[in-house]
């Protein structure tokens, strides 16, 4: 303690020292040559923030359905009756040309095709396939875009997860959630600009984790907050019982004050965001509780949400909860639904799953809209990658898998400047490979960007001595799918 | 030898050399091919250059500071001048080195090099009439000297940071180029954009791979080493969009593989450019509309322009000073004179905080007000912000009595209502605001006569009803049963909850099925004392009755004084040990939670001990079967038991039911009778099966075994 308190009054310790010795010196002497713009960051990032945004959005705030653990898009969107007609028979060569495969169906020595154990009818003006599944999400076919023809680069869940949220397969970048707080901040001063929601789900389920939320190398304000499923959604943020809101008050400015001495003696840009995030939370104290009330909520919203909306942790109660966020301007609310990596069991699983979100997905397209707030609210739903046109395991009629499959599978997006009522790009008789309008995930990064009125080109931050975006070095918006 | 060639002799006759290298090098480095360690030594001039500055302006301090004279000693002095100007004869090799390769612009460096070569000279010409101590000629070429190598290395960094590095951070341009369709030029408003940030890099003054320039129009025309860039006759034989569409692996491919590509929209604008003759001053709107270029030129433009908005823009200090963190006011977009407001934190809403944005009531377009709690009167002061064109007053509690006001508003396109109770008296008062494109209503207590009535006034208007009530009855949840553990040893309270408040709950505890003639009503925690069958459901009006809730109570009368495993359970499944099976803690379904221990390379043996003689009814095994996660019922399970003085004794030998398919998760529940004898210790071995049947996707594999508890009574 005595050394520590030495150091503070020097203003030093070894690290700093250190640090300072080798920035001052090794950077006056050979930065300038090897790196000409080092002593330019600064310059360089307020104009990156100054330019924001690029242009007029036409979305304001994003809520993302995650579908974890990818749905299958031949039980869903995609519908494929040669699969029924072939059923049992081998996938040709010419179709999977070498596509790699997971260690959980590699050593399988056939490929059987299997079509989808639900029906599927057409709806809506684009006379769009949708599985008997869905029948909630038919009837607002006319308002989302369903999209057959994305593609990704990972086929197992981690990675492909993390690559749907950082746009790398590895950890350590920031979440796209974190980008659009970096890029636009909050809306509202008294929310996060960014939450995370989670359900379990009633499939076999993969894991959520807190690196795919992560501000990476952003500010750890731009993190994302996970709310919880519990009645208090938000942990610790109640006061003790007995503690009045003016003592919360005289604490927090006498910590502030002493924060704020801390900072002017070490200059540590995360004291400041300390002081930030206590004032924000004091902020929260108020604006969370109102929120997130649904007490208030007329019947008609628990017949549309379904009841389990009143289950704090259920997806129907993360919809509407992500409705009156999304409504109090936090620009990014992240859903998770997890259970549905039908591995085998698929029709019972999917069956089950289905009817945990189609409601509740449809509901929460009809609400904002009907409060005038879909047109500035992009909402997407989808899963990490699609799944296999053949059986994982043994095939039966009444019972098979879908191993992963990552070279097409299906989304819908709505409002938020996106076109509805539209199906766009379309797979292979077998649904296993696009042959129109393919649509990566950086495209699709891309895409939400520029409906957020960001060019995904120009939002960057320079870390570790490259400047770093969301789409890395690639991504095209992709226009066909805008107003 | 030694006494011949000293130190300083060497290093002279090396001085000779260099000088004589140098003029080689100088007029003969353009015709040289540079060997590659050459060239690693030419790109050590950037690094190597910092000594012999460093050196010589501390020798012209020592030199014209008398205190410090360089006269003290001569030897010291000499050497150390000596090896200044080797070195900076060797940075000027270097440099001539590093100028053979190509890239470099030839004003620039021309200078810089005949200012290094000078400065070279200069400083041995010093060192020259200081070693002959005519200090009178020495002193002005020690100051042409410094003021050399200010020069030079002024030169020298522009050549590699750029024209204006220094005063860079002075000019603060806006790096905002946005310009209306209208004035926007072919060159400098939509290619120049795009060299800039994908080619110029390489191609500018300071920098001139190829010798290619593209930063103006002369130099684009001019082309670099290999000829023209732009072909006007044939335009897809230009070089530049060729080099732009080889593949990306191939040499001559650019921007080179490493740097940003040119995206889709930048290649076909450049590739529309050159075949609609690549003007460079043309206007756009001087491109005829079919044009291509211009058609994908105006996108770029599209962007910008949402709606043009004549009126002047609010000061930064006003939006300022109006912002805070329960109002914030924002441009719609970057340099858009109209504003959009929104209001947050109904608790800290008053209704003079709509007053204050009177400074902004000609730019404010777009005002949220959800949520806050207004008074019908605050919707008059709406009508003062005359350009509004979006006005959200859902859930405002208002009852509509002043919406006509809002007809002065012309702009106004968008409003919405919902979740206010409107008067029905006002309904005449919203039908005037006919301006309006689209309005909200859904939840407002308006009947269907009143919305056709409505439709009917305002024939323009979108009106979004929103979700209707079908009269489909839709099914209740299950009720939530919170009980501290589905384990206990005397009794155990039992509380049933519904979200919906006012659902009947109904129970049964004999196992059979509530519905509406078999049910207690739940009033109040249940109280059990005995192993019970709890199932519940959820009646209530408008809804259908809800599926059952499950879940069983069992008693633990008796716990063992002490116990143990023969066996560890498997690394991953191991829970808390042994203390997981007497934990009164039942696992749910999810077998990786902790509450479940997993065997399947050993048995399940566990080994339990009575303190004293315990009379013992029953001991009862929880167990999870979960086929598809190859978990299943054990394949044969013994209960021994020793009582006082006797060996170990044999009580119960089964082979549970083994299943014939996958089958839903569940729990099982495996009960052997102890027939109430006096016991000391008791064992109960559990086989996992060994091989799994050939139904099953892991055919004979091992399976396992899952145990959450064992219950002695």
């Amino acid at each position: 303690m005595e050394k520590e308190q030495i150091e503070h009054s020097l203003g030093h310790n070894r690290r700093k020292f250190l640090s300072k010795v080798s920035l001052g010196v090794g950077s006056l002497a050979l930065g300038s040559l090897l790196i000409p713009d080092l002593f330019t960051k600064k310059p360089d990032e307020d104009a990156i923030m100054a330019a924001l945004p690029h242009f007029a959005p036409k979305a304001k705030r994003i809520i993302y359905l995650f579908q974890n653990g990818a749905p299958s898009q031949l039980e869903t969107f995609d519908y494929k009756p040669l699969l029924n007609q072939q059923i049992g028979k081998e996938l040709p060569e010419s179709i999977r040309m070498g596509q790699r495969l997971t260690g959980m169906t590699s050593g399988q020595n056939s490929f059987p095709l299997v079509g989808s154990y639900f029906g599927f009818q057409q709806y809506g003006q684009a006379r769009a396939w949708i599985s008997d599944l869905f029948p909630h999400t038919s009837k607002i076919v006319d308002d989302i875009c369903i999209i057959k023809s994305m593609h990704t680069d990972a086929i197992n869940h981690d990675p492909a997860l993390t690559f749907f949220q950082t746009g790398a397969q590895v950890g350590n970048r920031p979440s796209m959630g974190s980008w659009l707080s970096y890029g636009l901040g909050s809306e509202n001063n008294n929310l996060p600009a960014f939450c995370v929601l989670l359900s379990r789900g009633k499939g076999n389920g993969q894991g959520v984790y807190s690196k795919l939320w992560t501000n990476g190398f952003l500010d750890s304000v731009h993190q994302g907050v996970q709310f919880s499923a519990s009645e208090d959604p938000v942990l610790y943020l109640k006061d003790p019982k007995g503690m009045k809101r003016e003592d919360r008050r005289r604490m927090l400015d006498k910590i502030a004050e002493m924060n704020q001495i801390n900072y002017e003696s070490f200059g540590d840009p995360e004291i400041t965001a300390k002081i930030q995030q206590y004032e924000m939370a004091f902020r929260m104290q108020t604006a969370v509780p109102e929120v997130t009330d649904i007490s208030k909520e007329p019947d008609s919203i628990i017949k549309m949400y379904g009841p389990d909306c009143l289950i704090p942790g259920t997806y129907a109660a993360n919809c509407l909860l992500a409705r009156k966020l999304s409504e109090s301007g936090v620009r990014f609310v992240q859903l998770y639904h997890q259970g549905w990596d039908q591995h085998d069991n698929l029709p019972t699983e999917m069956a089950k799953q289905a009817k945990d979100v189609d409601q509740a997905s449809a509901a929460l397209i009809q609400d904002l809209k009907q409060r005038g707030l879909l047109d500035e609210t992009l909402v997407i739903w989808g899963g990490e990658f699609g799944r296999t046109n053949y059986c994982q395991g043994k095939i039966q009629l009444d019972n098979y898998g879908r191993d992963h499959h990552p070279r097409a599978f299906s989304i819908w997006m709505a409002g938020g400047g996106v076109k509805p009522g539209i199906v766009y790009g379309e797979t292979d008789e077998f649904g296993y490979n696009i042959v129109e309008n393919p649509i990566h995930v950086h495209d699709f990064h891309a895409t939400i960007l520029h409906q957020m009125g960001i060019d995904h080109e120009k939002l960057t931050y320079k870390h570790l001595g490259r400047r770093y975006r969301l789409t890395d070095v690639h991504g095209h918006v992709v226009k066909d799918i805008l107003v | 030898m030694s006494k011949i060639l000293k130190y300083p002799t060497v290093l002279q006759s090396l001085l000779i050399v260099i000088h004589g290298l140098c003029l080689v090098l100088v007029f003969g480095h353009e015709r040289l091919e540079i060997p590659l360690l050459l060239e690693f030594i030419g790109r050590t001039h950037p690094l190597i250059l910092h000594f012999p500055i460093v050196l010589l302006l501390l020798l012209a301090l020592l030199f014209w500071n008398p205190n410090l004279s360089l006269l003290d000693n001569p030897k010291l002095s000499k050497n150390l001048f000596l090896v200044t100007l080797l070195l900076t004869g060797g940075t000027v090799m270097a440099g001539l080195f590093l100028a053979a390769e190509e890239g470099y612009v030839r004003d620039e460096f021309f200078l810089h090099q005949w200012t290094g070569i000078a400065l070279f000279w200069i400083a041995t010409l010093w060192f020259i009439f200081w070693t002959k101590k005519q200090h009178a000629i020495a002193r002005p070429f020690s100051v042409v000297t410094v003021i050399m190598i200010i020069v030079t290395g002024h030169l020298g960094a522009t050549m590699t940071h750029g024209d204006d590095f220094l005063l860079a951070p002075f000019k603060k341009e806006s790096r905002l180029n946005k310009v209306d369709l209208e004035e926007a030029v072919s060159f400098d408003h939509v290619i120049k954009p795009i060299l800039e940030q994908k080619c110029i890099s390489c191609h500018k003054a300071s920098k001139q791979k190829g010798d290619l320039r593209l930063d103006a129009e002369s130099y684009i025309l001019a082309g670099g080493k290999n000829g023209p860039v732009i072909d006007k006759e044939n335009p897809g034989l230009s070089s530049i969009i060729q080099r732009i569409l080889l593949p990306l692996d191939d040499e001559e491919h650019m921007p080179p593989k490493g740097k940003a590509q040119l995206n889709e929209e930048e290649v076909n604008l450049m590739m529309a450019w050159i075949e609609e003759s690549a003007h460079f001053d043309t206007k756009l709107v001087n491109y005829p509309e079919e044009s291509r270029f211009f058609q994908l030129a105006k996108e770029i433009f599209a962007e910008n322009v949402v709606s043009t908005y004549q009126f002047p823009p609010a000061t930064a200090k006003t939006i300022e000073k109006l912002n805070h963190d329960y109002r914030v006011i924002q441009a719609l977009y970057p340099n858009s004179p109209a504003l959009r407001a929104a209001f947050f934190g109904r608790s800290n809403f008053k209704s003079e905080h709509i007053d204050e944005l009177s400074d902004i009531r000609i730019q404010l377009v777009d005002l949220n007000l959800a949520n806050m709690p207004l008074k019908d009167e605050d919707i008059k002061k709406l009508s003062n912000f005359t350009h509004l064109e979006r006005l959200n007053l859902n859930e405002t509690g208002i009852t509509g009595s002043f919406l006509d006001e809002l007809k002065v508003l012309d702009h106004l396109s968008s409003l919405s209502l919902t979740g206010n109770k409107l008067n029905i008296q006002n309904l005449s008062k919203i039908g005037e605001l006919v301006q309006l494109e689209k309005l909200f209503i859904w939840n407002t207590g308006l009947d269907q006569t009143a919305i056709s009535a409505l439709k009917k006034s305002l024939p323009k208007t979108l009106i979004e009803t929103g979700f209707e009530d079908d009269g489909q009855l839709y099914q209740l949840n299950p009720p939530i049963i919170q009980a501290s553990s589905g384990i206990f040893h005397e009794k155990i309270d039992v509380n049933i909850k519904h979200p919906i408040g006012s659902v009947g709950i109904f129970y049964t505890l004999d196992n059979s099925l509530p519905d509406s003639s078999n049910y207690i009503l739940y009033d109040g925690p249940i109280i059990l004392e005995k192993s019970t069958n709890l199932r519940v459901r959820a009646f209530g009006e408008g809804w259908l009755g809800s599926d059952e809730k499950k879940a069983v109570f069992f008693k633990a009368g008796v716990k063992p004084s002490s116990y143990g495993l023969t066996y560890a359970p498997h690394d991953s499944y191991k829970g808390k040990g042994v203390e997981t099976l007497f934990d009164l803690e039942k696992g749910d379904e999810d077998f990786a939670s902790g509450k479940w221990l997993g065997f399947k390379d050993t048995d399940c043996e566990i080994i339990m001990n009575f303190d004293g003689i315990t009379r013992l009814a029953s001991i009862s095994l929880s167990l999870l079967s979960a086929e598809a996660s190859y978990i299943f019922p054990p394949i044969s399970v013994e209960i021994w038991g020793k009582s006082e003085g006797k060996e170990w004794e044999l009580m119960h030998s089964e082979k549970p039911e083994q299943p014939r398919q996958i089958r839903e998760r569940k729990q099982l529940l495996l009960e052997y009778d102890l027939a109430n004898e006096n016991l000391l210790q008791l064992k109960a071995i559990l086989k996992p099966i060994n091989s799994l049947p050939k139904w099953h996707q892991g055919a004979g594999e091992r399976g396992w075994v899952f145990l959450d508890e064992v219950l002695i009574n």
